[in-house]
């Protein structure tokens, strides 16, 4: 009697950021219910997909009876990388580096290199294919929702293809314990009856089945796997349980397959070809990104590689697929993850300025964003801020070096169209101006019962950067206009930011000019948001002269004519010392429920605001600083690995 | 856009302004370019390192840029020095390169004193004739010149003994002719009146 082939695919996945202590105490207990089933089922077969840092935190002994396991022909290995790289993401010679490392380690503590590749999210890359080959990867290993509906019901393997290279392609049906079936032969009977192909071969069945290593609900997800063990011991001889390699070698493809570019965050969703529109419609994720992009770069440029090796292997973990995805436990929707993987670039980055031996700091003018337009970069030791003067002159991103903390990092959780990595005046930069009528009040400024008069926030600035024993500074021009009564009138705004040395104190000016021979009155404000993990918690406070404010950002706040005042965030480690010429009426805004969806809120946001009264060829002026201080930090890093 | 396409990076080390460029150089951008350093020597930067080492391509006006930004920085007591090895660069600054101070990378720049020089200006040699020598090769041709110099000293050397060893025997023989004419004569006036007397006869004059 002819017997089909079943493979079992095990996948522990990290649903959550877990600290390394946990995760190394949920590993264990996988890889132990593991060895009990392969001794309860010695008929069975298993192929385990995990990536090298989670093989890691596996000790000596349970590593030891894997390679048990192994050498019985019971388990195969299946590589993600070191880490899970993001493939359409990421730069290639990061995830060459990154499976290359994985590979070794693989090595080191199981003795075998891993058979074949699964890319989770089955995120699968074309050009891929000759990397994997050249790396001695047997086969890739993809959800069978990726191949096109005319043979997505066929039971075999096939032959994935991409300029003249090939690579054994494995399609595979995904279960989550919590939605497993429970009639598993009925199932098993239903996926076979579906393939309606000739083919005088053995049929051949994926079970790609989901361990997640953070369980919130009772449920053993090894239950589940147990009585599928039992099922399949019962039906032995209708189902043979198989490695990936086993059946490869012993059965021919059923043809060939061009598999596109995609990625599935859902399982039986749509296939969206273009899911980086999807991806940079929200903030952040971009950001991130060219972060990584850039550092990659830079450590590929350094030939020292005892400099570069220990960084290379931070970056593996930057470009993690479930750090740059939305999602409300990890991902880059996740407070906590996105400050968490802007730490690790932060680092890297210091790491590199202090190898360059840069003093009193540096400008660089370069197409940070990738879309044509050049950003300005101001760094010292302590502090880098990243400047659009092509959308307003706002800073986009700004790190705190010494607390490797973006402070900029806040983002708006709804989408914007059309796709950018910024959207000027939605994107949750620091220093959106604005021109508003003189009657405005906080409360019009949170519910945006507001008319902009001016054209500054999203227009572009001319630029001249300049670097002094002082510092380095940016000045920014815009000629513009403002609104009265129905006629715009001439405007300038001059911008100013500067860094003062190696100092940890970012300076910034405001000088708007009157060229005609009428008198203008207005409100001018400039908004600013912080991204402070204290925030969700209500730990975040503010204090001028005696005088303390809790909870900062869970109602609105207003105070008028501060020239002195300072934010302090005990979680994060941070404090933030403001100091203005001129008195300022200073807002804070709550976060609102609907806008953060049901996550965390995701920034303090401020506004900055003064009436100005412009007389025919005059000018007014506002000269400020944020001074930033490390406080010892109460907050604990959620995902230690 | 060609008038912003190039990256640059400016940052201080040690008193000094580096400048790196990357990306292709149009000339679009010497005004920026201009402007830029215009706005640094305002702020009081004198030395400056500019790194063209990723510079794609490079058109021939802004060598042009560069040779005027060096004399203007010259005026101000300044300096102004290029980094680079690169074939494309190379090829448009090549002419200039007695003019402009370059360097091949940023470890040349340390090492200072004859040997350095001689070792840019063996490089800039190298590059404009395109006659590139191993070290081995270049050992032996110095040991041969240096034995072609060494004897032809010696040589020298030789002759120069020869032609003292000479003068000093003309100069002996001279002496002894004066002697001797001195002596003749003495003799001769002996002699004299004997002859006067016929007691001697002039064999002298009979000759």
């Amino acid at each position: 009697m002819k017997r089909d082939n079943i493979a079992i695919l095990l996948h522990p996945y990290k649903n959550r950021l877990i600290p390394r202590s946990a995760l190394k105490d949920s590993v264990e207990r996988f890889v132990t219910k593991l060895l009990s089933l392969s001794t309860d089922h010695p008929h069975l077969r298993f192929n385990l997909v995990m990536p090298g840092y989670i093989l890691e935190t596996v000790n000596t002994l349970l590593l030891s009876s894997l390679r048990e396991l192994h050498k019985k022909g019971v388990l195969e290995w299946i590589l993600t990388g070191y880490t899970e790289p993001f493939l359409s993401l990421s730069p290639a010679d990061l995830t060459k580096d990154n499976i290359v490392h994985g590979m070794r380690i693989f090595s080191e503590l199981t003795g075998e290199t891993p058979a074949g590749f699964l890319p989770p999210f089955s995120n699968w890359e074309p050009s891929f294919i000759d990397l994997l080959r050249k790396c001695n990867l047997g086969y890739a290993v993809l959800s069978r929702d990726q191949l096109p509906s005319q043979t997505r019901t066929s039971c075999g393997y096939w032959m994935a293809e991409y300029a003249g290279n090939s690579l054994p392609l494995i399609a595979s049906d995904t279960i989550y314990h919590p939605s497993a079936p429970a009639d598993f032969k009925g199932w098993v009977d239903q996926i076979f009856a579906q393939d309606k192909l000739e083919n005088q071969q053995s049929k051949f069945l994926t079970l790609q089945y989901m361990v997640p290593l953070y369980s919130e609900n009772e449920t053993d997800p090894f239950r589940w796997l147990s009585f599928a063990a039992s099922e399949i011991d019962k039906h032995l001889l209708a189902y043979q349980p198989v490695r990936f390699s086993d059946h490869i070698r012993s059965t021919q493809p059923l043809g060939l397959q061009y598999i596109p570019s995609s990625i599935r965050l859902e399982p039986k969703e749509q296939l969206d070809l273009h899911f980086f529109n999807y991806l940079y419609s929200f903030d952040q994720i971009g950001i991130l990104q060219r972060k990584l992009l850039e550092v990659s770069e830079q450590l590929h440029s350094i030939e020292d590689t005892r400099l570069t090796a220990p960084l290379l292997r931070q970056l593996f973990f930057v470009q993690d697929i479930n750090r740059l995805l939305p999602g409300k436990e990890n991902g880059f929707e996740n407070l906590n993850d996105r400050l968490w993987s802007y730490s690790r670039l932060i680092d890297i980055e210091n790491a590199l300025h202090q190898y360059n031996d840069v003093k009193g700091g540096q400008i660089r003018v370069t197409d940070f964003l990738r879309n044509g337009s050049k950003s300005i970069i101001l760094s010292n030791r302590a502090l880098k801020a990243y400047i659009d003067h092509v959308n307003g002159g706002s800073i986009f991103e700004f790190d705190f070096r010494e607390r490797s903390l973006n402070l900029c990092a806040a983002y708006n959780p709804s989408p914007h169209q059309p796709p950018n990595i910024t959207a000027a005046g939605n994107s949750r930069t620091w220093f959106l101006d604005r021109m508003l009528s003189e009657e405005i009040k906080f409360s019009d400024l949170l519910n945006g019962n507001y008319k902009d008069l001016g054209n500054f926030m999203a227009g572009q600035f001319e630029y001249k950067v300049r670097k002094t024993n002082e510092g380095v500074k940016v000045n920014m021009v815009r000629h513009g206009s403002i609104i009265r009564g129905e006629k715009a009138c001439p405007l300038n705004l001059e911008k100013v930011f500067g860094l003062e040395q190696d100092g940890a104190v970012l300076s910034f000016v405001y000088q708007l000019s009157n060229p005609s021979l009428m008198t203008y009155s207005f409100k001018f404000s400039t908004q600013l948001t912080f991204s402070l993990q204290g925030l969700p918690g209500g730990e975040v406070r503010m204090q001028h002269g005696t005088e303390t404010i809790e909870k900062l950002g869970w109602e609105l706040t207003g105070l008028q004519s501060l020239t002195r005042w300072n934010i302090v965030d005990r979680i994060s480690g941070v404090k933030l010392y403001f100091q203005t010429q001129k008195p300022l009426d200073v807002c804070f805004f709550p976060q609102s429920q609907s806008e953060c969806s049901g996550i965390s809120p995701q920034g303090l946001t401020a506004v900055l605001s003064c009436n100005v009264n412009l007389e025919p060829s005059s000018q007014w002026k506002l000269i400020g600083k944020i001074t930033f201080r490390k406080l010892r930090k109460k907050g604990e890093d959620p995902d230690a690995v | 856009m060609r008038f912003d396409s190039l990256d640059i990076t400016i940052e201080g080390r040690d008193d000094v302004v580096w400048i790196k460029f990357s990306g292709p150089f149009h000339k679009e951008q010497i005004p920026h370019i201009r402007e830029k350093f215009s706005v640094l020597l305002e702020d009081g930067n004198r030395l400056f390192i500019v790194d063209l080492e990723n510079v794609t391509g490079i058109e021939d006006s802004a060598v042009q840029m560069f040779l005027q930004l060096l004399s203007i920085i010259k005026a101000k007591n300044g300096e102004l020095k290029l980094i680079f090895k690169n074939e494309a660069v190379w090829k448009v600054f090549s002419q200039f390169s007695n003019l402009i101070p370059i360097f091949p990378d940023a470890s040349a720049l340390k090492s200072g004193g004859f040997l350095a020089s001689l070792r840019r200006r063996s490089e800039a040699l190298s590059r404009k004739t395109g006659i590139r020598i191993s070290r081995p090769v270049a050992i032996f041709l110095l040991t041969v010149l240096c034995g072609w110099f060494l004897t032809l000293v010696f040589i020298i050397y030789l002759q120069n003994r020869h032609i003292k060893d000479q003068q000093k025997e003309l100069l002996e023989l001279t002496q002894w002719k004066q002697h001797s004419i001195i002596e003749i004569n003495s003799l001769s006036e002996r002699i004299k009146p004997l002859e006067q007397l016929g007691i001697l006869r002039d064999t002298i004059s009979e000759k």
